[in-house]
């Protein structure tokens, strides 16, 4: 409906528009034609000015008077004899004679006319006296005898300016007639012509005003369709952070609860359990990563999509860019059966580290997924101010055809795969999209059946070589951790989570729902890292690690993030917090993270916080063999023997028996190997090679008494069952 | 009364240049006379002319078509704003008389503006009465052509044989 009306509106606007183009074209014309008209009167004009018509009616009468006065001069010559008088009124009469035949007189009239006629015969009868005229002029005396003759032509003469007089009149009078006639001719055509104007104007003013009425209707139209706009746009920037608002929470709501699934799941998965549970709940921690991936994938595509990633290139090296992605990338790879290789030189570049991690992440994620054996080969090079990163696979290669796809949104390269690999086929489409934003370039170069190179090329100058080159770096995880965390998260399955798999990385692990009883947990005893969630009722993370940061403590604090937002990592930066984490926490990220505050277990064991640690594998290997029963008899015996062995190496200890000493501890550190629990043995061992004198059997004592308190009850509830 | 008709003749004379009788007579055929407001005369407050005592004065040729003649032709004669001041004249017009006693007033102030002559002259040739002559009035229309309308025309007197300066 609307736009019918405005093109309708448009339509009738070109026409007005059109009507003031030819109403124009056509005014000019008639003012030229005006113009051209009244030049062509003031011309006239100018030609009567120019024929310069002396008054011929005048000159006609002027004839007639001289005439008239010569016949009184002859007359008055017969009774007085003025001879002289007669001369000089015929002078006078023959100059008019002259006038009337030339000049403009003759020109008036034409050759043909009467008047010219007439005013030749005036001449003719004038000319006729000359002779005569001459004769008396010269001598006065010729008169005599000739009067009569003189009169005679004098009064013919006078009849002939007498007829001239009457003939000029009439003749003028037509004249005259004619160019009033021609002149009022001309007269209408330029009023005419003046109207038509006039009419025209009339008429451009009309359509102007029409004109200006649309515009002004149009405007008004623009101004209520610019608000309605202005409207329309309110509530889409409305439902957009609507959107945006809808997305976080459902970050946040679907994150925790998943967080829960997955880590109770790797927590189940490290309790016993027979071959199906085993391959249930692998389903189950499979599931959850998949779900995980998918959200995360959709949070990235929104944000790229609301244009909410920003490019912020910083000057970084090009390990710290990796290192965390080793971290994160080998253990994987390593499930995967594959082996990962990271190859890249030791320079300093200017670039986004999180967008090129993002990326990265998301390549070799691809890699080991879609890799079935082999190697996933990670390469960095730099060119000028040129990085190109490489990921190269062993897997079954892309056709051409398909790599054309890869990059758009949605796309997966069979429906097959999407059941086998799962995934939004989103991963790559965010890649292009990252490295758009990075203004550099994506792309794939595979052979069907022979393996893939993901690369990518940003613009990363200035890049800089550093002193110490690593051209080739491998990173040995480490599994084994010592230390004691604090985890502090309100919710409870969240915090069990994060207390379990902690306490399976080896370091002795505590747990806290708030701020505050985090920082009444911090003043009772030390922590080597702090696990720090940031929302939680009556004080926050935030609030918390700013109040720890206040006092002075150095530990290191990370913040447990509900998802992977820049606002989050800079608030927590900003707060003192040396890191963060998305959720939900896994085995993995926990790595991470303990592989950067934490000693490793092998460095030092301190004696005040022994770390009890059991080789677990092992027991299960053990386990299956003997089966849980025996397992558990055995462990009870072994505590039972090793506190008669500790005694009895205390006493060697008191009687300075070192042969004595090292038998025990030797046959103790067997015993404790045989089932597994290392603690015990490493102790053992230690113990040997001091010299006597700075032996300490309580070092041993204390993983002991940990092994009974820990293991035996445990076991021995399980031996009243079983 | 000899001695005092002799001093008065000789008071006259001696005041003749601002009264009467400074200019020359005129030799040939008189053709002009001016009288009116002038100082400088020759006969009774009269200012007598012979065309040798006009040739003497400043002249103009006005080359110009005017209504009179066919085709254009060469006017030339005395000046009238220099004969006048020549005379001394003094006054706001002055009349032109020709020999059929047809007259006409010119201001003064536009004979000071306008090299107006008494055309002695057509093409070199005198003027005599039947072409005329003696004196012709004739406006510069070859400077302006706006002159060329009927006032000036009734302005144009012929066979002029006086001049009135009042």
């Amino acid at each position: 409906m609307r736009p019918t009306i405005l093109k309708a509106r448009r339509a009738v606007s070109r026409r007005i528009g059109l009507g003031i183009v030819i109403l124009t074209i056509l005014s000019v014309g008639l003012l030229t034609s005006v113009i051209w008209l009244f030049a062509g009167v003031n011309e006239r004009q100018n030609a009567v000015r120019a024929s310069v018509r002396e008054d011929m009616v005048w000159a006609a009468y002027q004839a007639d008077r001289e005439a008239a006065r010569l016949i009184e001069a002859i007359r008055d010559a017969l009774i007085s004899g003025d001879i002289v008088q007669v001369s000089k009124r015929f002078d006078l009469l023959y100059s008019r004679t002259q006038l009337i035949t030339q000049g403009s007189y003759a020109e008036m009239f034409g050759a043909n006319s009467s008047v010219q006629e007439l005013a030749s015969a005036v001449s003719a009868r004038i000319h006729d006296l000359l002779p005569v005229m001459d004769l008396i002029a010269a001598d006065p005396e010729e008169f005599r005898g000739r009067e009569d003759s003189i009169l005679q032509q004098a009064n013919i003469a006078r009849k002939a300016t007498g007829d001239l007089l009457v003939s000029t009149n009439a003749a003028i009078n037509l004249l005259r007639l004619a160019e009033r006639q021609e002149t009022l001719a001309t007269y209408w055509r330029i009023g005419a012509s003046v109207a038509a104007l006039t009419i025209t104007l009339v008429l451009i003013v009309t359509l102007l005003g029409v004109q200006l009425f649309h515009i002004s209707r149009s405007g008004r139209e623009m101004e209520l369709l610019s608000r309605r706009n202005a409207r329309v746009a309110k509530r889409a920037k409305s439902a957009s952070a609507a959107k945006s608002a809808f997305l976080a929470t459902m970050s946040h709501e679907i994150r925790t609860p998943l967080n829960g699934i997955i880590g109770m799941t790797e927590l189940l998965r490290t309790s016993r359990l027979d071959d199906d549970q085993i391959h249930q709940v692998e389903t189950i921690r499979h599931s959850g990563d998949m779900l995980l991936d998918v959200i995360n994938d959709i949070l990235d595509y929104s944000k790229l999509e609301a244009g909410a990633v920003r490019f912020e290139p910083k000057a970084v090296d090009l390990r710290e860019v990796f290192e965390p992605i080793e971290h994160m990338m080998l253990p994987r790879a390593e499930s995967a059966g594959l082996n990962l290789v990271f190859q890249y030189p030791d320079v300093r570049l200017f670039a986004d580290a999180n967008r090129l991690r993002q990326v990265l992440v998301n390549l070799i994620g691809n890699a080991i997924k879609f890799t079935p054996a082999g190697a996933v080969e990670v390469k960095a090079s730099v060119s000028g101010d040129r990085l190109r990163l490489e990921v190269k696979d062993t897997g079954p290669g892309i056709s051409k055809d398909d790599s054309s796809r890869l990059f758009r949104e949605f796309s997966q390269l069979d429906s097959s795969s999407t059941r086998s690999f799962g995934g939004t086929g989103l991963g790559l489409a965010i890649c292009r999209r990252l490295v758009e934003v990075m203004a550099g370039d994506i792309g794939v170069d595979s052979v069907l059946g022979n393996g893939s190179t993901f690369w990518l090329e940003i613009s990363a100058g200035p890049i800089a070589e550093l002193a110490v080159a690593h051209s080739h770096h491998q990173v040995a995880l480490q599994r084994d951790f010592h230390g004691r965390v604090l985890v502090v998260d309100d919710n409870a399955i969240n915090r069990d989570v994060a207390l379990g798999l902690l306490r399976k990385l080896g370091v002795i692990a505590e747990g806290a729902a708030n701020g505050r009883e985090a920082i009444a947990a911090t003043e009772e005893s030390h922590f080597d890292l702090i696990l720090m969630d940031m929302q939680m009722p009556q004080m926050d993370g935030l609030e918390a690690t700013r109040i720890l940061r206040a006092a002075g403590l150095a530990v290191p604090i990370v913040g447990l993030t509900a998802n992977a937002f820049e606002s989050d990592r800079v608030a927590c930066i900003e707060a003192g917090m040396d890191d963060h984490v998305a959720k939900p926490v896994t085995r993995d990220k926990l790595i991470s993270q303990l592989s950067k505050h934490v000693r490793a277990a092998d460095v030092s064991i301190t004696p005040e916080q022994p770390a009890f640690i059991v080789d677990e594998d092992y027991q299960q290997s053990l386990k299956e063999a003997l089966g849980e029963e025996e397992f558990m008899r055995l462990v009870r015996e072994f505590v039972s023997s090793s506190e008669v062995m500790l005694s009895q190496a205390e006493s060697a200890v008191s009687q300075g028996l070192a042969d004595e000493l090292d038998r025990i501890l030797h046959t103790l550190k067997g015993a404790a190997l045989t089932l597994g629990f290392r603690s015990i043995a490493d102790a053992a061992q230690a113990e040997r090679s001091k010299e006597l004198g700075l032996v300490a059997v309580s070092n041993i004592r204390a993983f002991c008494a940990a092994t009974a308190t820990a293991v035996v009850p445990k076991a021995s509830v399980t031996g009243v069952h079983g | 009364m000899n001695r005092l008709i002799s001093a008065t003749t000789l008071f006259l004379m001696m005041i003749a240049p601002a009264v009467a009788g400074d200019l020359a007579l005129p030799k040939g055929a008189e053709i002009l006379e001016v009288n009116g407001s002038i100082t400088s005369s020759n006969a009774d407050g009269k200012a007598i002319f012979d065309l040798e005592m006009l040739d003497a004065l400043p002249q103009r040729v006005t080359k110009a078509t005017t209504p009179w003649y066919t085709g254009e032709h060469e006017f030339s004669g005395v000046i009238i704003s220099d004969l006048l001041n020549y005379l001394g004249a003094s006054g706001e017009n002055v009349t032109f008389t020709a020999l059929n006693d047809y007259a006409s007033e010119i201001p003064m102030s536009e004979l000071e503006n306008l090299p107006v002559i008494l055309a002695t002259r057509v093409d070199g040739e005198e003027l005599s009465v039947r072409d005329k002559g003696p004196l012709f009035v004739i406006y510069p229309f070859d400077l302006d052509s706006t002159l060329y309308n009927e006032v000036i025309f009734g302005r144009s007197v012929w066979q002029v044989a006086s001049v009135t300066v009042h």
